[in-house]
C-alpha cells in the first residue's frame, strides 16, 4: 500500500521548480470549468439550449441562496462572481476524490487534500474581500472600522481584529483539508480493505461531505463580505 | 517503548478525547433544531438549513482533531 503523506508528492520538474500530482489535477479541473462555461455561454440566446439551462439553474439557485444569507440583493450580486466560482471549483475538486485512484496510483491525489491549495484559496479570498471593501467604502471609511480616534481602547480592539482575520483564512483552510485529507485517507483504507460493497456507505458520507464543504467555503466568504462592508 | 508505540499510543489517546465535547454539542443542537421543528412545522427547511449549517461548523472542530491525530502518526 502507498504511503500516507500530508504533502503532495512531486512528479517531475518544470525549470526548477517541483510539479506535484495536485498541482496538475488542479490545473486540470479549472481548465476543464472553464471549457465547460465556455462553451455553454459562448452563444447566449434567450431561448435556452438544454446546457445553458442547466447551468443557468445553478446560478440562480446559488444567487438565491447567497441572498438569503446576506438580505439584501446588491451586496450578493457584488460577491456572487468570486463566491460562485470558488463553489464551482472547490466542488469539482473534491468529487474527484470519490474516484480512490490515491491509494494505488502516485498520480492521482485530490486538489483540496494538500494544504497548499487551500491556503492559497483563502489568502486570494481574503484579501479580495478587503479590497472590495475599501473599494466600496472608500480608503477612510474602511480604515475607521479598525482605528478610532476619539476612543484609545477602542482602537486597541481594532488593532486586535487584524488577528482575527488571520484566524478566518486558518479556519478556512484547515477546515476544507482537514475534511478532505481525512476522508481520502478513510476511502483509500476502506477501498483496500474489501472493494465491493462495503464502501458504499462510506463513499455516501463523503458525496455529502464534498457538496457540503464547498458551500460552506463559498458562504463564509459571502458572510465576511457582508459584515466587512457594513459600517457600525 | 519504542517511537512507533508511543505514536500510536497518543494518535489513540488525542482522537477519543478530543471528539467528546464536539459530539455532545451538535446533539444538543439537533434536538433544539428538531423542538423547533415540532413547534413550527412551517419553517421547517429554515431550520433544517441552519441546523446542516452549523453542523458543519462544528464538524470542522472535530476534523482539526482528528488532523493533529493524523499527523502524530503520520507525520
Amino acid at each position: 500500500m502507498k504511503e500516507i503523506s500530508i504533502s503532495a508528492q512531486k512528479i517531475g520538474e518544470f525549470f526548477g521548480f517541483p510539479i506535484t500530482n495536485t498541482f496538475l489535477l488542479s490545473l486540470f479541473f479549472s481548465f476543464f470549468l472553464f471549457i465547460i462555461f465556455f462553451l455553454t455561454f459562448k452563444r447566449t440566446s434567450l431561448y435556452p439550449s438544454k446546457y445553458q439551462n442547466f447551468f443557468d439553474w445553478i446560478l440562480e439557485t446559488l444567487l438565491k441562496y447567497f441572498e438569503s444569507l446576506v438580505g439584501e440583493k446588491q451586496t450578493a450580486k457584488e460577491i456572487f462572481p468570486i463566491a460562485s466560482t470558488l463553489f464551482l471549483y472547490i466542488l469539482f475538486c473534491n468529487l474527484s476524490e470519490i474516484i480512490p485512484l490515491s491509494a494505488i496510483s502516485h498520480y492521482w491525489r485530490t486538489p483540496s487534500s494538500d494544504l497548499n491549495f487551500t491556503l492559497s484559496l483563502a489568502i486570494f479570498s481574503m484579501i479580495y474581500i478587503h479590497l472590495l471593501a475599501i473599494k466600496k467604502l472608500g480608503p477612510f471609511n474602511y480604515l475607521k472600522k479598525f482605528i478610532k480616534p476619539k476612543n484609545p481602547i477602542l482602537t486597541f480592539a481594532g488593532i486586535l481584529e487584524i488577528f482575527g482575520e488571520m484566524s478566518r483564512i486558518i479556519s478556512l483552510s484547515l477546515r476544507l483539508f482537514g475534511n478532505l485529507f481525512a476522508g481520502s485517507v478513510l476511502l483509500g483504507f476502506v477501498s483496500l480493505i474489501f472493494y465491493f460493497l462495503f464502501p458504499l456507505p462510506f463513499l455516501l458520507l463523503e458525496i455529502l461531505v464534498a457538496f457540503v464543504q464547498a458551500l460552506i467555503f463559498s458562504s463564509l466568504v459571502v458572510i465576511f463580505y457582508s459584515s466587512s462592508i457594513k459600517i457600525h | 517503548m519504542e517511537i512507533e508505540i508511543i505514536k500510536n499510543i497518543f494518535a489513540g489517546i488525542t482522537i477519543s478525547l478530543g471528539v467528546i465535547f464536539p459530539v455532545i454539542s451538535m446533539g444538543k443542537i439537533g434536538a433544539e433544531a428538531m423542538k423547533g421543528m415540532a413547534r413550527n412545522p412551517e419553517g421547517a427547511s429554515k431550520i433544517q438549513t441552519s441546523m446542516i449549517l452549523s453542523f458543519a461548523f462544528l464538524e470542522a472542530i472535530a476534523i482539526y482533531v482528528l488532523l493533529i491525530a493524523l499527523v502524530i502518526k503520520f507525520g
